[in-house]
């Protein structure tokens, strides 16, 4: 084996074993590690230091693999398990890989692997990976390809045949249909955004920071001095220390009744949620209010329980709001419903009497109870250990946003407050450059809302103000939150990060709605723009289509003489003569000579020229 | 002389279709576009459709080197019965192949008794063929689809009789060159082998052969300095069969040929030549009078 077959394979591997780094998360990780590990391996197979696995034993653990991520999953049809059995099935064909076929199955397993990374991750640096992973494959398949083309040429055919193919591709991009629907398979698990219909506190055994850009709001008002909480999931139906969301019909005939908000110092906001694979709720809450018309308009909400309802699987979705800077309840009627809740330990009950001594209103209740955590030693902790129970977390003292939501609104119920739980996010940090707020999944966040005296919800985080755990002083610097105070670190951050946006609102979020505007704007555009937009079709079929590629658009840039000399010898060789362009002109004259003596008088002139003009 | 022409209607068509590779290929995007549409993911849909695109593009260009392909005969030597040799045509123009003209196979399709293989051609028996028409086969650039025509060509193949296969070693003997230098100073250079007969020395005998189960050959040495090689119709007596005797005489030509020795040939007819050319031919030609 030659060196630089050697480097190809080894290549090949590496970029499998990226792709498979990547599901990193996504996956069960003993799916990742066994492809990481089948992949390294097979980098040693392929310079030769271990010998390829055989193939009954590669199939069968493939087999094998199947089953198992049956098992673990349910499923075999889906994002996750694909995913795993792709990332597998990549490492096992590496192991087996003897010959340039097996190679070229291994690139389009690759490929393949690289669109399903694309399902987990969509925004400016998967593109990037995306665009740099898909050349080096097909490179590669050039390279292993029958004809198996060299190095350099190779790469000088992927650059034509992807310049030629670009065109196309692009109308496919715009012109095919983006289908809404529930999905072949029903509803997706969650995606990303940080929302679930449950809330299981200690779920979670360790919080890992995870910065994947959730939304972003526009904002044009500098950074906002109170911090914003984005309102997500309503959970209101408690067992034991965790919490649920109701079904949604039955939410809906609990005359849940919308936030409402007096619309004055009104600003536009729009928000992108990506990507949303769920049923889920989204409303803003606090400083931020719904611009009922726009907000009807743009996601369809339904105005009378007030919830944003997004369509399931849309993704990287545009809402337009209003915000507001302050915001007052809203009346409802009672909740009755809203006080369910398991029943609390003795000892619980008496240290929430002692608690709540000499308050009376709803309002002084939830209050007192908010400030007990503040003034009895608890801690914001993001590892807390193992607390099942009410009981646990208040002997434990700390804990995490779910741990105090829960415990909040169960002490609540118990003082006679009606109280939910609400997942969402807090925060978000503010992008100077792009004008808008980036809410990460780190910033997920749980809280409780209550029902006051005049039957109007109000909002209590009972964790805001906590002090942490010195494990957690030691967290990143905030960032500076004007253009002038940033170093050109955070200016490139902030650059990229808008460039990113951009990305997620005019590639990632191009679906039907879209295509729909697009649509009609040239249909209201008139005659003119459908025959721009017919010429465009025409100049991008003939790019990718067209016997000279781009230059097929062009006329033809060849010499007069060359062009009449080129033409005659195709007419000849057509009549039979025996003419080609390797053989010199007069040879070719002479030939035609032979043959028809008229002929060749005729073009002598012709051969002439071209003689001229080329020697 | 060009080899197709142009009113012929076999150079109009070209058949394409895809390769087992190219089919997976194919199953592969429509699973990632099933994937795309069910995850309405952008991203997933742009790689499919620029893959879908591309393949697009490569059968184009693979339907294209075909149907723009000119092929022209090219003169080769006469050639063994039995042994791989080029095939007697090249490109002319190779349009969308971009100088590749390795990416296109050809494979004989009248006189149906050549056969072609991955190494190059191969004709059973001998004899002076005209060859008619040819398939031109290309799976260039991606080896995805594979597009063929049949043009008309008009060359003339000359095979010649298969060498005798014990014949067919190398002089010095041994075919995998494990032997090792004698000791002595001047070893005698074999120049073939031979049917061996009764008479002949022990030292003559080929005991190689007859470990081998080829029976009885014999060593014939060449003359120290000896540069030229004579061989004659009548030397291939003892072997009675006229195809064995002329199979018999390709294998000295073919040594004489290796070792690049003078030949001088007597032919079957009797004309003597010096010309390999004209051996070859005449021992592709010779029919038996009898």
């Amino acid at each position: 084996m030659t060196p630089s077959v050697r480097a190809e394979k080894r290549l090949l591997r590496i970029l499998s074993l990226f792709l498979v780094a990547l599901l990193l998360g996504e996956i069960p990780w003993i799916f990742v590690g066994l492809a990481m590990l089948g992949l390294i391996v097979s980098v040693l197979i392929a310079d030769g230091w271990v010998r390829p696995l055989p193939r009954f034993l590669t199939s069968g653990a493939a087999v094998l693999a199947g089953v198992v991520i049956y098992a673990t999953s349910d499923t075999m049809i889906g994002r996750e398990p694909s995913a795993a059995l792709l990332a597998v099935l990549a490492s096992l064909k590496a192991l087996e890989a003897r010959g340039p076929q097996d190679e070229r199955v291994l690139a389009l397993i690759g490929l393949f692997l690289l669109a399903v990374v694309d399902l987990f991750q969509a925004n400016l640096w998967t593109t990037l990976v995306s665009v740099l992973a898909t050349a080096g494959y097909l490179w590669l398949l050039l390279r292993w390809a029958p004809v198996g083309l060299s190095r350099r040429r190779a790469m000088s055919v992927l650059g034509r045949l992807s310049l030629r193919a670009l065109p196309v591709a692009m109308l496919l991009f715009l012109l095919v249909p983006r289908l809404q629907h529930e999905g072949l398979w029903g509803a997706a698990s969650a995606g990303p955004t940080g929302f679930s219909e449950e809330l299981i506190p200690s779920a979670v055994e360790s919080i890992q920071p995870d910065e994947t850009p959730v939304l972003r709001a526009l904002w044009s008002y500098g950074y906002p001095e109170k911090p914003l909480y984005w309102r997500g999931s309503v959970l209101e139906e408690p067992q034991g220390f965790s919490w649920f969301v109701r079904p949604l019909a039955r939410q809906r005939a609990l005359d849940l009744k919308p936030l409402r908000f007096p619309r004055s110092n009104l600003s536009r906001v729009e928000w992108i949620l990506e990507p949303d694979t769920g049923r889920w709720t989204f409303a803003p809450v606090g400083s931020l209010d719904v611009n009922e018309k726009e907000f009807n308009r743009a996601l369809e909400g339904d105005p009378e329980t007030g919830l944003w309802k997004l369509a399931a699987r849309s993704r990287a979705r545009t809402h337009l709001v209003a915000a507001v800077s302050e915001a007052p309840p809203v009346s409802v009627d009672a909740r009755p419903d809203l006080q369910e809740m398991p029943p609390l330990s003795e000892e619980t009950r008496q240290w929430l009497q002692s608690a709540l001594t000499g308050t009376k209103s709803r309002l002084e209740k939830m209050r007192r109870l908010r400030r007990v955590f503040f003034d009895q030693g608890f801690l914001y902790s993001r590892k807390p250990g193992k607390l099942q129970d009410l009981d646990a977390f208040l002997k434990a003292k700390k804990g995490y946003c779910e741990h105090y939501a829960s415990a909040l609104a169960l002490l609540g119920r118990a003082a006679g407050v009606p109280t939910r739980v609400v997942v969402g996010y807090m925060g978000g940090s503010y992008n100077p450059v792009g004008e808008f707020i980036l809410v990460t999944k780190s910033q997920a966040h749980a809280w409780v809302e209550y029902l006051d005296d005049d039957n109007a919800w109000r909002a209590s985080d009972a964790t805001a103000g906590l002090a942490v755990e010195d494990a957690l002083r030691d967290r990143p610097p905030a960032r500076p939150t004007s253009w002038e105070e940033a170093g050109w670190f955070d200016r490139l951050h902030w650059g990229l990060e808008s460039l990113n946006y951009e990305v997620a609102v005019f590639f990632m979020s191009f679906d039907l709605s879209r295509q729909v505007l697009l649509w009609n704007a040239l249909r209201e555009a008139g005659p003119g723009a459908l025959a721009a937009l017919f010429l465009v079709l025409l100049a991008a079929v003939m790019t990718s289509f067209g016997r000279r590629g781009w230059r097929s658009l062009l006329p033809s840039l060849e010499p007069r003489e060359v062009r009449r000399y080129r033409r005659w010898v195709q007419k000849e060789s057509r009549l039979g003569s025996e003419v080609s362009f390797i053989k010199g002109p007069l040879e070719n004259l002479e030939s035609v000579e032979k043959k028809d003596k008229e002929r060749a008088e005729a073009a002598r002139s012709i051969v002439d020229d071209y003689i001229r003009f080329r020697f | 002389m060009a080899a197709e022409n142009a009113d012929s209607p076999l150079k109009k068509k070209v058949y394409i279709l895809p390769t087992g590779f190219g089919l997976v290929y194919g199953a592969s995007l429509f699973l990632m576009l099933l994937l795309a549409y069910t995850y309405q993911s952008n991203l997933a849909y742009a790689l499919t459709f620029f893959l879908m695109s591309f393949g697009l593009v490569v059968m184009l260009v693979t339907h294209r080197v075909v149907s723009h392909l000119k092929v022209r005969e090219k003169f080769i030597a006469p050639v063994y019965a039995g042994r791989v040799f080029p095939p007697p045509l090249i490109v002319e123009e190779g349009g969308e192949l971009d100088g590749a003209p390795e990416a296109v196979i050809f494979r004989p399709v009248k006189p149906t008794n050549l056969r072609a293989g991955e190494k190059g051609w191969r004709a059973d028996e001998r004899g002076i063929f005209a060859l008619s028409r040819v398939e031109v086969r290309s799976l260039y650039p991606l080896g995805l689809f594979q597009a063929w025509k049949r043009v008309p060509v008009n060359a003339r193949l000359v095979v010649a009789a298969a060498p005798i296969d014990h014949a067919l070693r190398s002089a010095g003997g041994g075919s995998g060159g494990e032997e090792k230098p004698r000791a002595s100073a001047e070893p005698r250079e074999i120049g073939e082998l031979a049917a061996g007969r009764p008479e002949d020395p022990p030292s003559s005998i080929d005991w190689r052969s007859m470990a081998r189960g080829r029976g009885w050959q014999k060593k014939i040495f060449l003359a120290p300095g000896q540069r030229e090689r004579r061989v004659s119709w009548e030397e291939t007596e003892s072997l009675q069969d006229t195809e064995k005797r002329l199979q018999q005489m390709s294998a000295w030509i073919l040594a004489a040929q290796e070792k690049k020795l003078n030949l001088s040939v007597e032919l079957p007819d009797g004309r003597q030549t010096t010309s390999l050319n004209e051996a070859l031919t005449a021992l592709a030609a010779w029919r038996d009078p009898s």
